[in-house]
């Protein structure tokens, strides 16, 4: 798979996480005691297992346009999740009994490169199909996938340059003197397909914050998130590519083509 | 809310110093700026805990809690149809994990059974539209409900100005 010519493309993007997820109908007959055994499925590249609180289901849904939604709270999950690392750590699978994640991230010195989406995807699906098949050889379903994700993060690091402001960074923002101690922007778009209807949301927050290293950064997480048109894999596959595609785009309108220079925009 | 994200739950790797970082650790939280909601919140919220912790055959026979997954959609569905002082609804357990979300009021019934996340059927009678009702199915897009919602609203209003 090759990346498609007319996307935007950078050098050395400020990307410092990617998130590849799908979330699926909870498998007939599976319980969490099989959970090792889905670690015997990736545990050849990923050696390392570490527990963490589950994920609550998640949905994009669409109704009026209204003011600020009412915050429903949040009930229990009752499967764990479980990070299976690379010997690295730059790389995980998060598996819960109703979703399965791919991240990478930038670790150590951070200078090791992003292994770019196209390569990220077909690992991705590979380990989609081979859960799958696990799910399928004990009398379970198909998956039946009913919300795609993709998360890219960026850390944007500031410097003390005169000059280097956040909107120089940020399109969006437009604070000519006011030079603020800090930020924090929501905004959510609705994604149509070709005949006007919703079918998934670009969610981009931003934020400033202070990197390990003590310097401070603006974080800019970008995501697509929505139900594909059938719950198969090859089509929670499509909406993520076709999300990418939105994202990156999003992400180059959004930055400035000062950022854009810096980052080596091609 | 947690996250997807790893950096997001690895609280050494950023630290928030003078910053605001609420929103960078909450990647899906809302921001309320006013808190508009009355009974539909904690009606609901109690509501579905009870029917996700049901007992298997809590009817009598096979009849299994409401689940997870769709106690979530519900919520989400919720939150995107909510209008302000219309009554909560009633919530009600199917038999297969299901449930039905409904109001009744004498000049318009709603009633959206969500047999599983994105697969609802919708049923909507108003008295001046529609008095037999119509039934149809909805996936993800339930602006048809949110109106039907706002009518009920007005009908409310109609019946007491009367």
């Amino acid at each position: 798979m090759s990346r498609p010519p007319h996307l935007p493309d950078y050098e050395n993007p400020p990307l410092t996480e990617v998130v590849l997820g799908m979330q699926f109908a909870p498998p007939g007959g599976y319980q969490q005691i099989y959970a090792k055994e889905v670690w015997e499925l990736f545990r050849q590249d990923f050696p390392k297992v570490k527990e963490q609180p589950p994920l609550p289901p998640i949905f994009e849904t669409f109704g009026l346009p209204q003011g600020p939604e009412i915050s429903f709270g949040i009930l229990e999950p009752t499967h764990d999740r479980f990070w299976f690392l690379s010997e690295a750590e730059d790389e995980l699978i998060q598996f819960q009994q109703d979703r399965l994640l791919h991240n990478w991230r930038k670790v150590g010195d951070e200078t090791k490169r992003y292994p770019r989406f196209e390569n990220m995807i077909v690992k991705f699906e590979d380990e989609l199909k081979r859960l799958e098949e696990y799910f399928t050889s004990f009398g379970s379903t198909k998956l039946e996938i009913n919300q795609c994700e993709l998360t890219y993060v960026n850390h944007i690091l500031l410097t003390e340059k005169p000059g280097d402001n956040i909107d120089s960074w940020i399109r969006l923002l437009h604070l000519d003197n006011i030079n603020p101690d800090n930020f924090t922007f929501v905004y959510r778009k609705i994604i149509k397909d070709k005949d006007g209807k919703p079918r998934g949301r670009l969610i981009c927050e931003s934020s400033t914050a202070i990197n390990k290293s003590e310097r401070p950064i603006i974080v800019l997480n970008i995501t697509v998130r929505g139900a594909p048109q059938e719950p198969s894999i090859v089509s929670a596959i499509n909406f993520i590519k076709e999300g990418r595609e939105i994202l990156v785009k999003s992400f180059d309108e959004i930055t400035t083509d000062f950022a854009h220079e810096k980052w080596g925009r091609k | 809310m947690l996250s997807t994200s790893v950096f997001s739950e690895t609280p050494s790797s950023l630290s928030n110093a003078s910053f605001n970082m609420r929103s960078l650790n909450i990647p899906n939280a809302r921001l309320i700026i006013s808190e508009p909601n009355y009974d539909w919140k904690s009606n609901s919220i109690s509501r579905l805990e009870k029917l996700i912790r049901l007992s298997l055959g809590w009817d009598g026979y096979n009849g299994q809690p409401v689940s997870l997954e769709n106690a979530y959609f519900a919520l989400n569905l919720l939150q995107k149809i909510y209008s302000p002082d219309v009554p909560a609804p009633q919530i009600v357990p199917g038999v297969s994990g299901d449930l039905q979300i409904e109001w009744h009021t004498h000049s318009v019934e709603i009633e959206l059974h969500i047999l599983a996340p994105y697969k609802v059927r919708a049923w909507i009678l108003d008295a001046k539209s529609s008095p037999e009702g119509i039934e149809f199915d909805l996936t993800m897009d339930f602006t048809e409900v949110a109106r039907a919602i706002k009518n009920l609203k007005e009908r409310s209003i109609d019946t007491a100005a009367a």
